[in-house]
């Protein structure tokens, strides 16, 4: 039991400098601002309320559609959340209020029609982020308490902790259930025929009769690859099993280092492939891949001095050192 | 003894508490999150069940074993002579929708087992497209031609491994259509 504790505090709560997550933090809302800077959701206020088939989140909280000049208004404050949280300014409002209107922007297409599944991990790191210390690195928010802080060393220097550990396993650990349940899935509906079939053979066919001419971006093919890849169907087989292999093994890669190397990469480029043997597109969960890469090491390899701008107040190594419990 | 053993552990507790660098109040918050992320989660997979933002992915997840496709598909047609039936498939034609959730949206009205009611419905829908085309036109979104109509087909195509038939699908039949209002 004191091991199993043990383990699950090292896990969660190993403590670390804040520069890992502060990194995150500008990677993960600059792409998004990018991302979804020339998305327009104020069309959906025009949209015919025929279409209207509410996802139990709107269902049980009653939220509306709201007007195409509020969606605008609203749109636009999440975008300037997106780009302050990115900043590190005003650091806990703006992330709590990309959280909240993003929950509303982002769930919002999927009340018309249907529930695509590429953006709900981004609500749910959103989530994540809101309630993260993650502007206590690489922010204006730090730096201007740094400025009035003078030469105090516990503001100059946050302290190393479990702080900056726990919202990126959380991330961690939303990917290994999400790819888990597609995994679950697949063997639940189709058992070992989604594999041993001509099932993959005949969705990438389909894709590509289906694919508009010319292709629409995110949408189609951008290749006619699939139709080649489906005249072998030990070649198809193979995807299918390497897919439901690394759909279903993906817990491992939170235990196992090695596990990590083998299914992380191997899940980004399964989702390359989607994109462009048969056209959906899942950008929001490449850019989430982002939590998978230790910045902090990244960034000192490349600047050595960065540490000393937003390192611990302790090291880590001596912090670590009184995790242990006897 | 007992008084003993549980000294310990909550000194115990207090050190691991102060070797993390965090307050119990935000220890307690992290493992709230953990705990609603995992258990959701686990519950939407168990349970076949998707509360979005979780989700059980269930997307391509069944078996084809027919070797035909199907698909309802919306056209445009051209108000030039003679009329011309234009695809409506890019994203610019029917914004804000793609055409994967407004296939499946036409898809749903026209299963509908009320026919009186589908038919309201798909006349609505389509009126709504053909206006959003016109309106995305209009803003300079596209350069398609101007519409006097718009025609909901449902196709069917033998899966060819080539898909050189994607142009020509062996069955089309007209569901439904609707005309621009004469003012």
């Amino acid at each position: 039991m004191q091991g199993l504790r043990e383990w699950w505090m090292r896990f969660w709560f190993e403590p670390a400098e804040p520069l890992n997550l502060g990194l995150c933090r500008i990677l993960f809302f600059g792409a998004f601002f990018l991302f979804y800077f020339r998305e327009d959701f104020s069309a959906w206020g025009e949209v015919s309320d025929v279409f209207w088939r509410p996802i139990s989140f709107f269902q049980t909280f009653h939220l509306p559609v709201l007007s195409s000049a509020l969606l605008a208004v609203v749109q636009w404050i999440w975008k300037a959340s997106l780009l302050l949280s990115c900043l590190g300014l005003l650091t806990r409002a703006s992330t709590v209020s990309s959280f909240i209107l993003g929950v509303y922007l982002l769930g919002l297409p999927h009340n018309f029609g249907k529930t695509h599944h590429f953006d709900a991990l981004v609500v749910i790191v959103l989530g994540i982020m809101a309630l993260s210390r993650c502007g206590d690195a690489c922010s204006v928010d730090r730096l201007m308490k740094k400025a009035r802080g003078g030469s105090n060393l516990s503001v100059r220097r946050p302290r190393v902790s479990g702080e900056y550990t726990w919202p990126v396993r959380a991330v961690w650990l939303m990917f290994a259930l999400i790819f888990f349940g597609a995994g679950v899935s697949k063997l639940r509906h189709s058992g070992l025929e989604w594999i041993f079939s001509d099932n993959m053979a005949r969705m990438l066919i389909s894709a590509n009769i289906l694919s508009a001419d010319p292709p629409a971006a995110n949408f189609d093919p951008p290749v006619p690859w699939g139709l080649y890849i489906a005249q072998y169907s030990w070649l198809t087989q193979l995807l299918a099993a390497a897919t439901v292999v690394l759909e279903t093994s993906y817990p491992l890669a939170l235990f196992s280092r090695r596990a990590r190397w083998v299914i992380v990469p191997g899940v980004f480029f399964m989702q390359v492939g989607i994109r462009v043997l048969m056209g959906p597109s899942f950008y929001p969960f490449l850019i989430c891949n982002l939590f998978w890469v230790p910045w902090d090491r990244v960034s000192q390899a490349i600047v050595p001095g960065l540490r000393n701008l937003s390192g611990g107040k302790e090291s880590v190594a001596d912090k670590r050192r009184h995790l242990p419990v006897e | 003894m007992i008084c003993r053993s549980a000294r310990i552990q909550e000194s115990q507790r207090k050190r691991l508490i102060k070797a993390v660098g965090m307050t119990k109040w935000r220890l307690a918050l992290a493992h709230g999150v953990i705990a609603v992320l995992s258990i959701t989660s686990l519950l939407c997979i168990a349970f076949d069940k998707e509360y979005w933002p979780f989700s059980q992915y269930p997307m391509f997840s069944s078996v084809s074993r027919e070797d035909t496709l199907s698909a309802l598909r919306l056209y445009g047609v051209s108000q030039e002579q003679p009329h011309r039936e234009i695809p409506l498939l890019s994203p610019a034609y029917i914004e804000p929708f793609d055409k994967s959730r407004l296939g499946i949206s036409l898809w749903r009205m026209e299963s509908r087992k009320n026919l009186e009611n589908r038919q309201k419905w798909l006349d609505k829908a389509l009126r709504d497209r053909l206006k959003g085309y016109k309106t995305l036109r209009a803003t300079g979104r596209h350069d398609g031609p101007p519409l006097q109509g718009v025609r909901l087909y449902e196709e069917r195509w033998h899966l060819e491994a080539s898909a050189q038939n994607a142009q020509w699908p062996d069955h089309r039949e007209l569901i439904t259509e609707v005309e621009q209002r004469r003012r």
